[in-house]
């Protein structure tokens, strides 16, 4: 993910509308995106986000450049999800270790109902497994950044994410199996 | 943990396959984001061989990846697997000026409020502390002053009013000296000035230049 300079960071936590302003443009979609992926409303992700960057800016005077920029506003970002989802007392799904599949079939190719379902697969993932995994795969961190901004292992993230994709392979599955048109279309495809 | 797996076979020589699905799984979920060393890549060829379920798991999480990260790309955000589209139009532009107007307003009100004049509750907090560390000062000063004070006559003609300190000290059965000791000696019990053994030690907490003033001043000798 793109580094803001640190020439740009220092002129926004002088309070530079303009630098401010370009901060919220780089970073708006990927942190919409990710606490929307996160808490599963887009309304409240957009909150959330406007909440981050609320948070961003008072914590930039201080930002000492020791982790990456982006690393740092995901971790904020990421506390403000896990913060929303204690408040709200979201019902976590329990984690459930996936066994390997023994179901063989050609990986699919991706349309738009197949996207649909592989998102669908992803929702209903544990939000530590979910926010991995949204964070390797959706956002291109290394498991080094992403065990910095969920505050975990490095063992843990890897661990973690294995099991997000071996659930939602397995959910993948199962959804394509369950579905009489597109899925049986793409398992036999 | 992670690693630990029941032994599965699928395949052709699924039987004999020398690692478990599950745990060759967690070692492509590596390989696919380029974690993995050469020893576990070595080590999932070998199962990938002969196990047609691993492979279909590896092909799978790398289009997953791959489309996952194309989404990342995109503008578009999924919530519960329902595509809303979002397209950078006026509106977001708007709503990030109106934001970034914000932040800035606020780290504004935030750096004056740090240079500004300072708030009544902190001026009395200020000025309690003040006076209470101008009362400890006062009581402090109080203290040592009088414990500096010479109230008796000096017989050696040493000016009166000088800083000093007079405890009895005993040199010789009979007499009782009074004589400049140090402060701290001055603090010393009664019971314990009048040992010989802590007499000396006070003794060496008093400058050298006052014992020796002391010891050779003529009516001690």
């Amino acid at each position: 993910m793109e580094q803001p300079s640190a020439r740009l960071i220092g002129r926004a936590a002088r309070g530079e509308e303009r630098a401010l302003e370009t901060l919220v443009r780089m970073y708006w979609g990927p942190i919409q995106g990710y606490l929307a992926r996160m808490v599963s409303d887009e309304a409240d992700a957009e909150d959330l986000t406007q909440e981050v960057f609320m948070r961003m800016a008072r914590g930039l005077p201080g930002f000492a450049a020791k982790s990456k920029f982006t690393t740092w506003l995901f971790r904020i970002a990421k506390n403000q999800g896990i913060d929303f989802l204690r408040r709200h007392e979201v019902e976590r799904v329990p984690l459930e270790r996936v066994s390997a599949a023994s179901i063989v079939v050609d990986p699919p190719e991706y349309g738009v109902e197949e996207t649909e379902l592989l998102w669908s697969c992803i929702a209903t993932l544990d939000v530590d497994l979910r926010s991995a995994l949204i964070l390797r795969d959706v956002h291109g961190f290394s498991y080094k950044e992403i065990a910095e901004i969920v505050d975990a292992t490095l063992s843990t993230v890897k661990w973690r994410i294995y099991q997000a994709r071996a659930q939602v392979h397995a959910r993948y599955l199962e959804g394509s199996a369950a579905d009489s048109g597109a899925g049986r279309s793409i398992l036999e495809s | 943990m992670w690693l630990r797996g029941t032994r599965e076979g699928h395949g052709a020589g699924g039987g004999s396959l020398a690692s478990s699905c599950s745990e060759v799984r967690s070692l492509l979920s590596l390989i696919v984001d380029h974690e993995a060393n050469d020893l576990e890549r070595a080590r999932a060829a070998r199962h990938l061989a002969g196990c047609a379920s691993c492979r279909s798991f590896q092909s799978f999480a790398q289009r997953t990846g791959a489309v996952l990260h194309a989404e990342g790309f995109s503008t578009q955000v999924v919530v519960s697997g329902t595509r809303h589209g979002r397209r950078r139009n006026a509106s977001a532009r708007g709503r990030e000026q109106e934001l970034a107007a914000r932040l800035a307003s606020m780290m504004k009100e935030r750096s004056e409020g740090e240079a500004g004049p300072v708030a009544p509750r902190s001026a009395f907090a200020a000025a309690a502390l003040v006076a209470a560390m101008s009362l400890g000062i006062f009581i402090g000063g109080l203290g040592v002053w009088t414990l500096t004070q010479d109230t008796v006559a000096d017989e050696a003609g040493y000016p009166l009013g000088s800083p000093r300190i007079i405890a009895s000290r005993t040199l010789d059965p009979g007499t009782d000296v009074q004589e400049r000791v140090s402060i701290l000696a001055s603090w010393v019990p009664r019971r314990l000035a009048d040992d010989p053994y802590w007499e000396k030690w006070m003794m060496g907490l008093t400058p050298m230049s006052l014992y020796d003033e002391v010891h050779y001043r003529p009516e001690n000798l």
